[in-house]
């Protein structure tokens, strides 16, 4: 049990995290929403019909696609592009998907290698590209959620004000889902491109994130190994 | 056990994100589609 435990702490971690951050929204998304009802008049809803309605469930969808979309650009531009020095990069001159020795692939798999890499043909074709596909299949369906969601709160909005409601094709070149979708995206591009550029220059002794504390600094990840 | 091995921690923890992911997207879609 205390094997387990230490084994998955990372995972374990985030997930208790998640689990406290996604009940603290709910109860503060909760209180907020009871709070605009009644100044427009209108009775407060329960906890339970609160965490089932498209108010809670878009602010959720609307920041789980931008986290995603930085996970899939990030797995994506690292393939391709360097950053010198950056524990998060490849070296320069390993830009490119790698070959089959690199990669273990092909005449190179070993009898430990995962199935679909043993089997050959499309089905390691897929498998060298599942992280990129599931985090890009993640994002769009979340960003499509953060759509469904946005129209039907911009709808219970135009009802209360006595405006028409609009469609989904209208909703989604509407300033409210741009502005929802671009201000996660921002943070988000801010957080990677300043990981990338301080991680040449600043070390966290014993982080899996950081170069070795006295690696020098024009070292990038592969080359610190 | 070899600290190379898999484990069932391993596999349980690769599933029970994907599980939270699988059913937060499906709410999040059902629900709005469902007009709430």
């Amino acid at each position: 049990m205390r094997r387990a435990l230490r084994d998955n702490g990372l995972s374990l971690f985030f997930l208790a995290l998640f689990a406290l951050a996604l009940a603290g929204q709910s109860i503060a998304g909760f209180f907020r929403n009871n709070s605009e009802l009644l100044d427009h008049g209108m009775p407060a809803i329960g906890f339970g019909e609160f965490v089932t309605s498209s108010d809670f469930l878009v602010d959720v969808a609307e920041n789980w696609q931008s986290e995603f979309l930085q996970f899939f650009l990030f797995i994506a531009a690292t393939i391709w592009l360097v950053q010198r020095g950056s524990p998060e990069s490849k070296k320069p001159g390993d830009e490119g998907p790698g070959d089959d020795a690199d990669q273990r692939i092909g005449a190179h798999a070993d009898p430990r290698s995962p199935r679909w890499v043993r089997v050959g043909g499309w089905r390691t074709v897929v498998y060298g590209n599942s992280l990129l596909i599931v985090m890009g299949a993640i994002f769009l369906l979340s960003w499509l959620a953060q759509s469904l969601g946005g129209l039907v709160v911009m709808n219970e909005e135009n009802a209360m004000h006595g405006t028409a409601a609009i469609t989904w094709l209208d909703y989604v070149v509407s300033p409210d889902f741009w502005d929802r979708t671009l201000q996660n995206w921002q943070s988000e591009f801010l957080a990677v491109g300043s990981m990338v550029a301080f991680s040449i220059y600043l070390r966290q002794r014993g982080s899996a994130e950081s170069k070795p504390v006295g690696v020098p600094h024009h070292v990038s990840a592969l080359e610190s190994e | 056990m070899p600290v190379d091995e898999e484990t069932a921690g391993m596999r349980s923890m690769f599933w029970t994100w994907m599980t939270i992911i699988i059913v937060g997207l499906a709410a999040m879609i059902l629900v709005p589609l469902s007009g709430r």
